[in-house]
């Protein structure tokens, strides 16, 4: 970082005098009149889209990017709360610096950000271990189910002497693969590395704001590059900028280390309790284009896992019946007096 | 007549005729059950008492019964009009909590064969005029009740409330039945259908109260016996809990913290008295290794095993009686006494304690003899086989200076003896054939 690197943050006041200090203009009130800012730095549309758009500006993302020093400086105070509203930009920052990165442009602020929220990731894992998953072994019996063992099996434990049978072992399955500590970026590590801070961002999916898993499925759609074979939504991505005639946002490179944790993300966001039919639509918009990515490349973990999000996606609810109502068999006049009384009698 | 109409359920007409016959009479009454039997006042015969007592209470279970079924009625009524507020004030005056043990009771018994075919056409079940079970058409009524009170409680914002309301028709039906919906229950019946739906809406209305973890107890409640949910529902309900389990915030909990919340729920949705049994079982297995840490003389270790029986049910004369055994074996005898004591006082008929106690008394001797053959021929009288019992009861002879009692006594434990099984399973039996 240059020599107007930012003062070490250490507390959410300093953070959000420090942004209001790099933006220029006034804070909203959230932000200026907290004791604690730190929430509403997560929360207030108004910020990020001053951040957002910051990012996604021209000549962003260089060594000398104050915005990126904040980042990087809010992320390094430690504070949950704070680390929690810079992953909130996690999408515009993977985003646009994904998009730009085979270009020659200089992106050393961007970087900076991204090594150290990998660094964090590496550390979470306990030294960057493999992020592994269990999955039960059906013929062990559940709460849900019966085992059934075949029979030639059943007929040989009768053989033996009668002894509890051992379960059989579940099957351990990698989830993510060991994270190796980087300090710098290589174009060889740079999807692993940005996918182990997607996959950081997942982890913290259900508490981030609306607008935040926004932004990333409209990323997914760019990324995908196939966002002219969909329906046609009157413009490309960068549409939802301010400003007309902004850079357009590239396809990249998506090999698998980044395609699972993006997938993951849209998973969390198409099917979630979010309760956003706009985030839906944008979210299922976003698998749709990742799916006819993956047959392009007909890589099949990822043909298989577009296809079964959508389809689970799909999977229409059917309404909770209500119940039949035969026809009424008492006297009417007299359940009319009844409830003249009872609800006179207000009880 | 028009009482008639709803009460046609009991089939016995005679009943019926000291009831006022006006219109107002479902609605002025008082919805108390005491009350209604104040109307009978006049008969015209006097027969005795205990017959009199029998009808009054026949009226009165029938009537108030008949009564919840109006209100229910009327409740679905206003629902039907939309009228959630008024619907809500109806429904909430049905004491569902004093009715839900005989809801339950008389889905259990549905599920058996009938005694006599015509009953299942009747309203009520009734046998020798004495109403047995609630007619499975009233059970329906009153489940339709509280769903109804809980879509009402939906509709006015109160969504935590409505989800509390239909958990109690999951509870209804699992009390009922445990171990899922029996086999040749009929599909049509229209209570399964208002229990499916209530499956279904359970952990909806939790995850729109944003209380994930209560939704995730209902979608695990609903998947884990058979209910013979149709499969699309049972994928939707799968597909449901995986994406809550996955999405909600709750993934940072360690698998291990998960399988013991899994165990948990195993036993939240395990019916109380299967628990119970289980507790049982376990409890009975950590004495039993008491005990025989005991006769090995491993103090320590039998204490232990005892402590672990203890934190199950620390009330429990077995507990007490095995801490006597223990000190007993360390010659603490004073204190083994008073370990027997709170076994008998726990429970009285406890024989084991009470074989053990005269032992204790019989070795102080003098006075203590008598209050020893006491114990031993209550024993005696509980359990005639008991061998252990007669050889007390011989030794306490001999030492009264009774040899040809205790020559008796002993001739009887001896033969009692070699007649009794090994290892006496007669506890154990009923528990390990669930």
């Amino acid at each position: 970082m240059s020599s107007d690197a930012p003062q070490p943050i250490q507390s959410p006041k300093a953070a959000a005098d420090s942004l209001a200090a790099i933006l220029g203009g006034a804070l909203p009130d959230s932000l200026a009149a907290a004791d604690d800012p730190a929430p509403a730095l997560l929360h207030d549309d108004g910020v990020a889209r001053a951040v957002a758009g910051r990012l996604r500006g021209a000549g962003s993302g260089a060594g000398h990017d104050a915005l990126c020093g904040w980042l990087y400086g809010t992320f390094q105070s430690g504070i949950p709360a704070l680390q929690l509203a810079v992953l909130r930009f996690v999408p515009t920052l993977a985003g646009v610096y994904m998009s730009r990165a085979v270009s020659r442009k200089p992106l050393a602020g961007f970087e900076a950000v991204i090594l150290t929220l990998y660094a964090h990731a590496v550390a979470q894992r306990g030294a960057g271990e493999a992020e592994t998953v269990a999955l039960p072994n059906m013929a062990n019996p559940s709460v849900y189910h019966e085992a059934v063992k075949p029979a030639a099996a059943a007929a040989a434990a009768a053989a033996k002497p009668a002894k509890a049978a051992d379960p059989d072992p579940d099957v351990v399955a990698e989830l993510s693969p060991a994270l190796e500590p980087h300090g710098t970026m290589r174009a060889t590590r740079r999807a692993r590395i940005v996918g182990a801070v997607l996959e950081l961002y997942h982890g913290k999916l259900a508490l981030m704001p609306l607008s935040s898993k926004m932004d990333f499925c409209e990323f997914c759609v760019a990324w995908s590059g196939k966002h002219g074979n969909d329906k046609p939504r009157g413009a490309s991505a960068s549409a939802r900028s301010p400003e007309g005639g902004e850079e357009k946002w590239r396809r990249v490179p998506l090999p698998w280390e980044l395609f699972q944790p993006v997938l993951r993300i849209v998973g969390h966001c198409l099917l979630g309790p979010a309760n956003s039919d706009e985030l839906r639509t944008q979210a299922a918009r976003a698998a749709q284009c990742l799916y006819l990515r993956a047959m392009e490349t007909m890589d099949a973990r990822a043909v298989l896992a577009c296809r079964s999000l959508i389809r689970l996606s799909q999977m229409v609810e059917e309404p909770i019946p209500e119940p039949s109502f035969n026809a009424v068999e008492a006297n009417m006049a007299d359940l009319e007096a009844m409830r003249a009384n009872i609800l006179s009698a207000k009880n | 007549m028009a009482a008639m109409m709803l009460c046609t359920c009991s089939g016995d007409q005679s009943k019926f005729e000291e009831m006022p016959r006006s219109p107002e009479s479902l609605a002025t009454r008082d919805f108390s059950a005491s009350a209604s039997c104040s109307r009978t006042g006049n008969r015209e015969t006097t027969p005795d008492d205990s017959q009199v007592n029998e009808v009054e209470s026949d009226l009165r279970e029938t009537l108030s019964l008949n009564y919840e079924e109006a209100r229910a009625l009327l409740g679905r009524l206003e629902y039907q009009r939309g009228n959630f507020d008024a619907a809500l004030q109806v429904l909430q005056g049905i004491d569902i909590r004093s009715l839900k043990p005989r809801m339950t009771t008389a889905i259990t018994e549905s599920a058996k064969p009938r005694v006599s075919p015509r009953s299942s056409r009747r309203k009520t079940s009734q046998v020798n005029g004495m109403l047995v079970h609630m007619s499975m058409h009233s059970v329906s009524l009153l489940l339709e009740a509280i769903l109804l009170k809980a879509k009402s409680l939906e509709s006015l914002g109160r969504v935590t409330d409505a989800a509390e309301e239909c958990r109690t028709i999951i509870d209804i039906v699992e009390s009922a039945w445990p171990s899922g919906v029996p086999e040749g229950t009929s599909e049509e019946c229209k209570l399964i259908d208002m229990f499916h739906s209530a499956l279904e809406y359970l952990p909806n209305l939790w995850m729109r109260s944003g209380c994930f973890e209560e939704a995730i107890i209902a979608y695990r409640r609903a998947l884990a016996r058979p209910w013979n949910l149709d499969s699309q529902r049972s994928a939707n309900l799968q597909k449901d809990l995986a994406v809550t389990l996955l999405y909600c915030g709750i993934e940072e909990k360690s698998t291990q913290e998960f399988n013991q919340q899994q165990n948990m729920e195993v036993w939240k949705s395990t019916p109380y008295d299967k628990v119970k049994s289980l507790h049982k079982l376990e409890m009975e297995a950590w004495l039993d290794l008491a005990s025989i840490y005991t006769k090995i003389e491993s103090w320590h270790d039998s204490n232990i095993c005892l402590d672990k029986a203890e934190s199950i049910n620390s009330f429990s004369s077995k507990c007490w009686h095995v801490k006597g055994l223990i000190l007993e074996a360390q010659s603490l005898h004073q204190e083994a006494l008073a370990a027997f004591s709170f076994s008998l006082s726990i429970n009285p008929d406890y024989v084991p304690s009470m074989v053990c106690m005269a032992g204790i008394l019989r070795n102080i001797g003098g006075k203590s003899l008598p209050i020893s053959r006491t114990f031993l021929r209550n024993a005696i009288r509980l359990e005639p086989t008991n061998h252990k019992a007669w050889l007390g009861l011989g030794l306490v002879s001999k030492s009264e200076g009774l040899p040809l009692e205790a020559a008796d006594c002993f001739k009887a434990a001896y033969e009692l003896r070699e007649l009794s099984p090994i290892q006496d399973f007669s506890e154990q039996l009923p528990i390990l054939l669930q």
